[in-house]
């Protein structure tokens, strides 16, 4: 065999091998039993039915929710606000000030969920669904700031430099003249943002105390007696997951196109 | 006026990442060298903490167990990694290759929590691997809640992280090398060892860095599929939280903090080994 033919095949196996839990979690989430074990006898949705009425999940969805618009909010802001001045000032330490702000993206979630539970206790704010989105908002940050700087090679600085010499502030260039033309890249990272915060679990378990996002939700009911429910509450977690990637995924797509669309028409 | 507010704005990112990570970090830091009496906290300066660490066989077995869990996934997850990168750069048309990383990507960014109970019915006694060795007429002990439990979990989420890492790099190839190389008469693999090992280099170790952070500080791998049966730190951080022990907490996570900026600066050095090409990119 060729190693083009072992190539394709060792690609085929390792896609099997990561998808492979995720489709077992779809499959079990239609059995009808308790157990999540072959063989399946009957398909029914009553573990959805069961998911839509319970009360906890219902909360944790609600809670990951608003922490995720928080976050996509906050963090594209602030993202924004850096990529900007990254890619239009030159710094004397430019490593240093993306040092400075990419730098909580590389401490283990684990060190930076214990050391703010312990600093929120302080400043008064454990326990909420705000120190929630806080903590997610240092993490995903950096992200952003990636996203939306990489866009930034499509812009012509001329249309900004015009826009302050006819007279707009600085903020009124970012706002009016920037913003616009990298609209799909602010989404996206919005979207990228909001998606880390959904699937996040162990800060929130650690700052959130009594207010339970979806993650933390779903990783207590794992504790207990076995929840066949939980299938089903996974895998409708994965296709929400899913969909926001596939959105973040198109949206790329369609700015690489209205890239080319404008070089091939200039 | 402008002056001011565009001072303001250049901080405001960096200011965040200070109040809010930063300074959480050294107040964990302070709270190692603080004891508790009587249920309260005291502030001050002892090492009790640190001395006590060193003398508990638990805190070393938990710190062996955790860096060998960490370094050895993130080795296989680069090792796994960069073939599946090298597949789809190369041997993947360029239409499908977007469409391929995607989808390797796809289930690794849904929530973690998920992923690793979904890997419960495959690993347990019940569980379908026992299923299929059941067929074969072999008996095997369960896999849930032994380190190779936790290392397929982990591997299902760093393979796919480090092949995008290495595959980004591998992206950095100019078009015309691989065409060129092989009407030059080169193999495939002469290809990788003498022209595409340097756009690797950078992602392998960048891939190894992400792998190692993620397992080091990783806890619902460890707990999902470890069980109680594999101890690593970061089960001993939420044990001591659990009984609100804050300052041994805090002096467990001062010595995870310190091994992973190693790490990070290990990665620097293993960068500075990246194999020059001849001339520069770009050049045409």
């Amino acid at each position: 065999m060729t190693p083009r033919v072992l190539l394709r095949i060792y690609l085929v196996l390792t896609i099997a091998f990561i998808f492979a839990p995720v489709a077992t979690l779809a499959l079990f989430s239609f059995h009808d039993g308790q157990v999540s074990s072959f063989p399946i006898d009957k398909f029914s949705t009553r573990w959805y039915t069961y998911v839509f009425k319970n009360q906890e999940l219902r909360e944790g969805v609600s809670n990951s929710l608003y922490v995720g618009a928080l976050v996509s909010i906050l963090s594209t802001v602030l993202g924004f606000i850096s990529a900007h001045l990254l890619a239009r000032r030159r710094h004397r330490r430019q490593q240093t000030y993306i040092l400075l702000v990419s730098y909580p993206s590389l401490i283990p979630l684990l060190l930076s969920g214990l050391a703010l539970s312990m600093y929120f206790q302080y400043i008064g704010l454990i326990g909420s669904l705000t120190a929630i989105a806080v903590a997610h908002v240092s993490y995903t940050s950096p992200f952003a700031s990636i996203v939306i700087y990489h866009s930034y090679n499509q812009l012509n600085v001329d249309i900004e430099n015009a826009a302050s010499n006819l007279g707009a502030s600085r903020l009124r260039v970012l706002c009016c003249v920037v913003a616009p033309q990298i609209w799909v890249s602010l989404v996206a990272s919005s979207l990228l943002c909001f998606l880390i915060s959904w699937d996040e679990f162990i800060v929130a378990w650690f700052v959130g105390g009594f207010n339970k996002t979806l993650p933390v939700v779903i990783y207590g009911m794992m504790g207990g007696s076995f929840n066949p429910g939980l299938n089903a509450a996974g895998t409708l977690s994965i296709v929400a997951s899913t969909s926001f990637l596939a959105i973040i995924f198109g949206l790329f797509i369609l700015s690489r196109r209205e890239h080319w669309h404008e070089k091939i028409h200039h | 006026m402008t002056r001011l507010r565009l001072h303001v704005a250049t901080l405001l990112h960096p200011l965040w990442q200070l109040c809010f990570s930063f300074l959480p970090l050294l107040l964990l830091v302070c709270i190692s060298f603080w004891t508790v009496v009587k249920f309260q906290l005291v502030p001050g300066a002892s090492l009790v903490n640190y001395r006590s660490l060193l003398k508990s066989p638990l805190y070393f077995h938990a710190l062996t167990t955790s860096l060998w869990l960490a370094a050895s996934n993130s080795l296989l997850a680069a090792l796994i990694a960069t073939p599946l990168a090298y597949a789809i750069a190369f041997h993947i048309p360029d239409r499908w290759q977007r469409s391929i990383i995607f989808s390797l990507l796809l289930p690794s960014l849904s929530s973690y929590v998920v992923r690793m109970f979904s890997w419960q019915p495959w690993l347990n006694d019940k569980g379908l691997f026992s299923f299929g060795l059941k067929f074969l007429g072999l008996k095997m002990h369960p896999i849930i809640y032994t380190p190779l439990a936790i290392r397929i979990g982990l591997l299902s989420v760093l393979v796919p992280i480090s092949s995008l890492v290495i595959y980004l790099g591998l992206l950095r190839i100019p078009p015309w090398m691989h065409s060129t190389a092989k009407n030059l008469g080169a193999s495939d693999r002469q290809f990788f060892l003498f022209l595409a090992l340097p756009f690797v280099w950078p992602g392998f170790c960048a891939a190894l860095m992400i792998s190692f952070i993620l397992s080091f500080g990783d806890f619902v791998a460890v707990s999902t599929l470890g069980g109680n049966q594999v101890y690593t730190l970061s089960m001993l951080v939420s044990d001591a939280i659990r009984i609100n022990d804050w300052p041994t907490a805090a002096a467990i996570a001062t010595t995870m903090i310190v091994i992973s900026v190693l790490a990070i600066l290990g990665t620097f050095s293993l960068l500075r080994l990246t194999p020059t090409l001849s001339r520069k990119e770009g050049e045409k």
